[in-house]
Parts: C-alpha cells; structure tokens; sequence
C-alpha cells in the first residue's frame, strides 16, 4: 500500500506530511523518489549560482549501484568540527534547513532517531517488484510529479522584489493594515444602513433594548407617598402629579414633577426622591396663611408673602386671622402686618384693612369707623390714632365716623349727623348765639 | 571635469538627502559576496561624543539596522561580467536587509574593488588674493592642481586634498583664517574605469536604488581596518577578497595611495580545484576548512577526504595530506604577496615613518598568513578586523567585511573631496552677474 502511494504524484515530495508525525517507516526511503527519466537531478561540478561555493555539495540521487550514497556519509566521520570564523562567516545568509535535493546528506530527525535495519526492511504491503527496484537504487520509470530543479536561486523575482519594497513603503503598509480593511468595514456597513427597513430594524432593536432595560425590577417605581403637614394638601399633590403606578424610574422626570408640584398654592416648596423599595416619596413644604383677603366674593388665604394659600369658604372659618382687602392688597402685605402689629391696642376693634387705589390702605373698624391712613408714613399715622384713641382723648369711643390722616400734618376727623348737630348746638349756646 | 564635479555633488546631495529622511544603504560588491547594510542616522543609542568619550568620526550618528549578505554572482576581478547575475546577487542581498530592518531604501553608497584603480598625487600653487586664507582661496588651490592625463575612459573616483602649504609651512591640515601669501595643497586623486562604475550605478538603477555616492574598497576597508594611530603615522592596509586584493597605504589620516592586484582567494580555491580534479565548491570547502601555509609534521599525518561524485570510486575515495593541501596554497599566496610587495615598492612604503602593514579581508584568514606575510612585507604585520559600528551583527565582524564597515563610516563621516569645495568664484556664472550689477549701480 505505501509503495503505491509513493507513486501518487502528490505525495512523491519529500516533505513533513501536513501537521502530523512522520510516517514510519518512511515509504519514501524505500523507493526512490521518481526521477524524469533520462536525466540527473544533480550534476556535480560547478556549484549552482546562488549557493556558497564553500556549500557542501548537493549528492545527486538516485545513488550509484555500488553504494556510492555512503560517500558523504564517510566524509562526514572524519570532519574536524569547522572553525568559529567559517560559522560566523556563513551564518548570515546560510540556510538552516538544506535547500533541496539533499536526500542523503543532511539526515532528518525521523530518520536518524530509528534503528539502522528498519532502513531496508521489507515494508508490509510492499510489492516485490517495487522493493527490487528500491534496493537496487532504480525508480520505476513512471514519471511522477515534477522533478526538482537542479538550482535553486535564493534570489527574488524582480516582480517579488518590487513587491517586497512596495510593501516595506509605510503609506502603503499603513493603507494596506489599516485603511483598507477600514474602507472594506465601512463599505459593507455603509451598504447595509442603506435599506431603510435595516436602519429601522437597529433603531427598532435599540428602542425595544432601552425599553427592556428601563423596565427591569431595580428601575420599578410601585408607589408614591407625600408628606405635609396637611392631609388635603398631600391628596391635592398626588392627584396634581396625577401618576399611575408602576412605572419605570426612568420615566419620571423629577424636575418636572416638582415644578408641578409647587405649582399647588399651598406648596411653598416640595422635594422628591426615588427611594429604595420603589417609592416616590414627596416632601412638601405648605405655606402658612398670615391673612385672609376677600378677593371679590371669595376669600382667600394669603401666606406672609402675599401669595394665595388656599380658598376660605367663610369668615368664621379663621377667625384667628386678620382680613384684608381691596385690589391690590396682597402684594402690600408686609405694610399691612406692620399696620396690623401696631394697631394692637385696637386689634379688637378692627374688621380689616382695606388697600384703597392699590396705593393707601384704610382700617376699618366697628361702628363704621374708618381710619384713612397716608400712601407713605401710614404706620405712624396708624400710632398717631391708636395713641389719639388709647390717651386721654379716647378717639376713637367718640362719635367720630372718619379719621383721616391722608395728611398727617393736617389730620381730619368727620363726625357723625348727630354729633356735628349737637356740636353746633354747643357751639351756639356757648357763644349766646340766638337760634334760628 | 565639471561633468565629474556635477555628478559627484549630485550624489552628495542625494547622500545629505538621504540622510535627512534617516535611512540609507551601504553595499559592498565583491567577487565572492555581496553585502549590504542599512544605516539609520540619529537613532544610536551608543556613547555619543563630547561627554567622556573623544572623537568618534561620525560613528556615533548611525546604527546598523539591516544586513543582508549573498554570494556574489557574475562578478570576476571585482567588475561586473554579467549584468543580470549580478543585479540578482543585489536584490537579494538588499532584500534581505530590508527585511531584516523592516524598511525600504532608496539610497546606496558603493564600494568596489574593480575598475583598475590608478592612483595620482597632484600639487598645485597659487598666491592668496586677501592678507589671510579664504574659502574661495582654497576652491583656487584645490583648481590650480595640474591634473594628470588619466586617460581615456577613466574618472576620477575620489579627489581628496592631503597637506597644505601655507607660504613654507606645510603639513597644515586647515588653512582657513591662517595668515600667509602663498597657498599650496597636494592631493590624492584615484581614478577608476568608467565603464566599470557606469555598470555599477546601472545594476543598481535596475534594483531601484539610486546611488548616492561611490568610494573604493581599499580606501574605505582602510578607513575600517586601521586604528587611528595607523592613520597617523602611516600603515598599509591589504584587504584579501575573493578576486583582487587591494592596497591602501595612509599617513596623516588621509590615504596617500591605492592599487589593486587582480588576484585573490577566488585564485587559491582554483589552483586547488585544478590540481586535485575537485569541483570549485569542494575546493573552496577544503580551502576554508583545512587550508594554511606552513606545513608541519603532524600536517602529513592529517588525511582529508576530497569526496565527489563522478561515480568513478577509486576518484571519490581519494584523499590529500594537509601537506599537500598546503603545498598548493603557498605558492599562490606567495605571488600574490610578491605582487604586493612590488606595488608596495613602487609606492614607497619604505621611505614611510612607520611600516605597519595591516591584513584584512575574507582571504586574511588562512592559517600562517601572519607568519608568511611578515616575511615577505616586513616585520610589522598584523590582522586586521573591522571596527565596531553600533548595531553591527556578529556575522558582519569578521575580517571580511572591513570594506562594508568603513564605508558606514565613510557615508557617516565622509573625508573633504575637491568637489565639496565650491568652484572658484572666477567661473562661476556669479561674476558676470555681480558685473552686471556694477555696472547698473554705476550708471543710474
């Protein structure tokens, strides 16, 4: 069988067989390895251009009849090892390997490892004829596979060259590791984003991607819980907010939420938090009514900054705070308080302030008593009455329907009907004066 | 000459471009091997001049990031004989290096020992035009030396001035700013075949390479092979090759003289070849394993196997003493000394201060060449190899390769040559300008 395949054409080289242990023994070193008829693989003589002349030379095959094939053999034995500046001279450019056609010469590991009789014993499966034509050193001559050729040139091709040189020029190295791959990549990926339903597939896939990710437990958001201080006010903001639960921790946009948040009048000021456990916990800071103030028909609380907190539906409702009123009046509510706080001898007399024109206000007080009170200097004005009224002179216990301090340096009081006519009475009597 | 001058300024130009990209190549094309290196200028990490470390001519510039070396093909004497062999020898060798430094060059320096190499000494005489010695004065100096009738064919391969005189004073090495009246120089002119070096830069041209200078092997293998104090005070440097052996003698620094003889190992492994009936490659196998020049007893005991292949058994069982091997080589060796010898006479290395004869080259290491050399050129022989050079490879250390090693020195330090001063101001177009100029001035 191996001398059969020794003729197959494809396995007649020498070579390593492809990634695997030798063959053993080696079909080819029982028969010869074919040679074209009617010519020698090796003439000796010259050496062959491109090899050293100190080269050992190449032994031709097959060998002679009469054992010549040991020649080299015994001119090996009897070799001093060469000198250290031969090795140095040759090993820049000698070949490790032999170069070819040296078949008896330079023994390969395979070979030389294996006992000497394995050499020429007959192979199982081997023919007769074809072991007579191996011993006897002769080839069948079926021509088989193209001989060797008798020189190697370890020279390039021009072409080879050329290309070698043109591969070492670092653009065209560059452009050939790099950008030609890059440009191949980007062609490719350039015709495939092509197709419009390729592009929709990606963005499809990425969509349906963020989607699966904003939707995993960790991101899950099952409730809300608001604290104020109030339970309308917390009802009020989660209604406001207006979510369905549960959603995605992603989905909620926390700034937009809060802005709504204190978009509630009674919020002053509200934070929010994703806590652990899926909660949107809200904080909520209310705002404290300072006064009411009739808007109209209606009553609103107004925290100490003039901004509405919530509708009152009446009076009575609280009763604790001070009313204002009049367009205009809340945006004026620090001077109000300060009129409130000074009036405080009155404060059980007052009914409210009231913001006339948007400019001055006006304490109104029981029995129809009104004090009118200047656009600048209304506090002292407002101490100038309550001193008029708490002194000696009890201001305000008198008859007096208006006290108008809209000139604090000419204050003007009007009476009522009755006491101006029992006024002029006095006066009459007082000066004799007869009646009419 | 002003062809020659253009030409060699345009490969100096082509060598400063060279270096200023940073790679070039240096190739040796002999007759047994051709070589090539390629030289990296500005990345040797060696010593570097000036701190602790003296002059180092340039070495310190490069590192040797390439070697590639092949036999050599269609060379004989040094000289191309056949075109394509030898453009094959040369890419291969050039391929292998630029493999090895993963570069491609453009650019390569020469060296060759063919061409029959004639060398000349010239002097030349002119007064100094102001009280002290310019550039311009020394580009007259340099014009004034009578050139020699170097024949037809023939080109000058390297022009370099070696002394200068200033009014009685000589030896000056540079004369610039120097007070005097009187400038002299002699120079040292080698003059080579045209054809040879034409075939040469055409082998090249063929591998894509441009040549960007040329020098001649023994000058450069001298350069390589002699220390400086052998520069000095005068030496011979003989560098062995496979078909000629040169000669080069130095004094001052500068080399004096140069010839080559047309024979050489290529000869011994031929002798060998024809008196034993061997092949050439066996012959040059028995020379290099078992060759010498002085027989002793043991020698005749020494049998070698001469093998072949002629099938005939009685031829191919045949076997020499040493002895004999060595009774062919004498002779050969010995004419080839002679020669040497001869050409040494007429060059008067006697009247030398020193007669240091350096041996170098492939064929310097035959076993007893010492001994035989001291006996024919004088006492003061000795083996020579080549200097290190930063980046060497070992392979690239033996005596073999001096050539290829000084011309590394050479491309990185290369010696003044008449064409690198500029040509005297009376020739040059400037003046009829300059005239012109004048007269414009004058009239307007």
């Amino acid at each position: 069988m191996s001398a059969l395949k020794s003729r197959d054409p494809m396995n007649s080289a020498r070579t390593q067989p492809q990634g695997g242990a030798w063959l053993w023994p080696d079909p080819q070193e029982v028969t010869a390895p074919a040679v074209r008829a009617g010519r020698p693989v090796r003439s000796g003589g010259l050496p062959a251009s491109g090899q050293w002349p100190s080269d050992p030379p190449a032994p031709f095959w097959p060998p002679a009849p009469d054992g010549g094939e040991r020649a080299p053999r015994a001119l090996r034995t009897v070799e001093p090892p060469e000198p250290a500046a031969f090795e140095e001279y040759d090993a820049l450019t000698l070949p490790e390997k032999p170069i070819r056609g040296t078949f008896g010469f330079q023994a390969n590991p395979g070979y030389s490892a294996a006992p000497a009789q394995a050499l020429h014993a007959p192979m199982p499966g081997a023919t007769a004829a074809a072991l007579g034509a191996a011993q006897a050193g002769w080839a069948d001559p079926v021509p088989a596979g193209p001989a060797p050729s008798p020189a190697f040139d370890p020279s390039p091709s021009r072409l080879a060259y050329r290309l070698n040189r043109l591969w070492l020029t670092p653009l065209v190295r560059n452009f050939l590791r790099l950008g030609l791959p890059l440009l191949v990549v980007a062609a490719f990926a350039g015709a495939w984003a092509s197709k419009p339903e390729n592009r929709e597939m990606v963005t499809g896939q990425i969509a349906q991607t963020v989607e699966w990710v904003q939707n995993q437990p960790m991101f899950r958001v099952t409730g809300i819980e608001v604290e104020a201080r109030s339970p309308e006010v917390a009802l009020g903001v989660e209604q406001l907010l207006g979510l369905s639960f549960p959603l995605s921790s992603w989905d909620l946009d926390l700034t937009d939420l809060r802005a709504r948040a204190e978009s509630l009048d009674a919020v002053e000021r509200a934070w929010l938090q994703i806590r652990s456990g899926g909660v949107l916990e809200v904080r909520i800071a209310e705002r404290v009514p300072a006064m009411i103030w009739r808007n109209g028909e209606v009553l609103d609380l107004v925290d100490d900054e003039g901004h509405r907190v919530a509708r009152l539906a009446t009076r009575a409702a609280r009763a604790d705070l001070p009313l204002i009123a009049g367009a205009g009046a809340p945006e004026a509510i620090a001077e109000a308080q300060a009129l409130w706080t000074a009036a405080a001898p009155i404060q059980g007399r007052i009914r409210g302030l009231v913001r006339v024109g948007e400019r001055r206000w006006d304490v109104v007080l029981d029995r129809n008593q009104r004090i009118l009170l200047p656009e600048t200097g209304a506090l002292e004005a407002l101490e100038r009455v309550v001193a008029m009224s708490e002194g000696a002179q009890q201001l305000l216990s008198r008859d007096v329907t208006i006290v108008d301090m809209r000139q604090p340096v000419r204050p003007t009081l009007r009476l009522t009907a009755e006491a101006m006519t029992e006024l002029t009475r006095n006066r009459t009597e007082t000066r004799g004066a007869p009646r009419r | 000459m002003t062809d020659l001058y253009e030409s060699q300024r345009a490969m100096r130009n082509l060598r400063r471009q060279a270096m200023q990209r940073g790679v070039i190549a240096v190739m040796d094309i002999g007759t047994h091997k051709v070589a090539c290196l390629i030289l990296k200028f500005g990345a040797s990490d060696g010593p570097q001049e000036g701190f602790g470390v003296g002059n180092m001519a340039g070495q310190a510039a490069f590192r040797v990031i390439g070697a590639g070396t092949t036999c050599s093909r269609g060379i004989r004497f040094g000289e191309i004989a056949a075109m394509r062999e030898t453009e094959r020898a040369v890419r291969t060798a050039l391929q292998n290096a630029q493999k090895m430094a993963q570069t491609r060059v453009d650019h390569a320096i020469l060296t060759f020992s063919g061409g029959d190499i004639r060398s000349y000494g010239l002097e030349g005489n002119v007064e100094i035009e102001a009280d002290r010695v310019s550039e311009n004065d020394i580009a007259r100096v340099l014009d004034a030396c009578d050139t020699p009738d170097i024949g037809h064919g023939r080109e000058v391969l390297h022009a370099q001035p070696v002394n200068f005189v200033l009014d009685h004073r000589s030896g000056l090495s540079d004369p610039r700013g120097q007070a005097g009246r009187n400038l002299g120089c002699d120079m040292h002119l080698l003059s080579v075949g045209t054809d040879v070096v034409q075939n040469l830069v055409h082998c090249l041209k063929r591998c894509d390479v441009e040549v960007a200078g040329l020098a001649a092997a023994p000058y450069v293998s001298g350069r390589a092979a002699l220390v400086e104090d052998e520069q000095e005070l005068g030496a011979a440097a003989i560098d062995m090759g496979g078909g000629t052996t040169s000669l080069s003698i130095f004094i001052k620094g500068h080399m004096i003289y140069a010839d080559t003889v047309k024979l050489g190992g290529d000869h011994i492994t031929g002798d060998i070849a024809k008196v034993l009936t061997i092949p050439y490659s066996t012959a040059e196998r028995i020379k290099t394993l078992h060759g010498g020049l002085f027989a002793t007893g043991q020698d005749d005991r020494q049998r070698i196997e001469i093998g072949g292949n002629s099938g005939d058994w009685d031829k191919d069982r045949r076997t020499i003493t040493r002895t004999e091997l060595i009774g062919i080589m004498r002779p050969r060796m010995g004419e080839i000394l002679e020669e040497l010898r001869a050409r040494l006479d007429i060059a008067g290395f006697d009247h030398l201060p020193s007669q240091q004869v350096v041996l170098t080259g492939g064929g310097s290491q035959v076993p007893g060449l010492l001994e035989m050399a001291a006996r024919v050129l004088g006492t003061q022989v000795r083996l020579g190899r080549p200097i290190r050079v930063p980046g060497l490879p070992q392979a690239a250390t033996a005596p073999g390769y001096s050539a290829i090693v000084g011309l590394c020195q050479y491309a990185a330090h290369p010696q003044d040559e008449w064409w690198d001063f500029d040509i005297p101001a009376q020739m040059f177009a400037a003046r009829p300008l300059k005239r012109a100029m004048k007269w414009f001035r004058d009239n307007w």
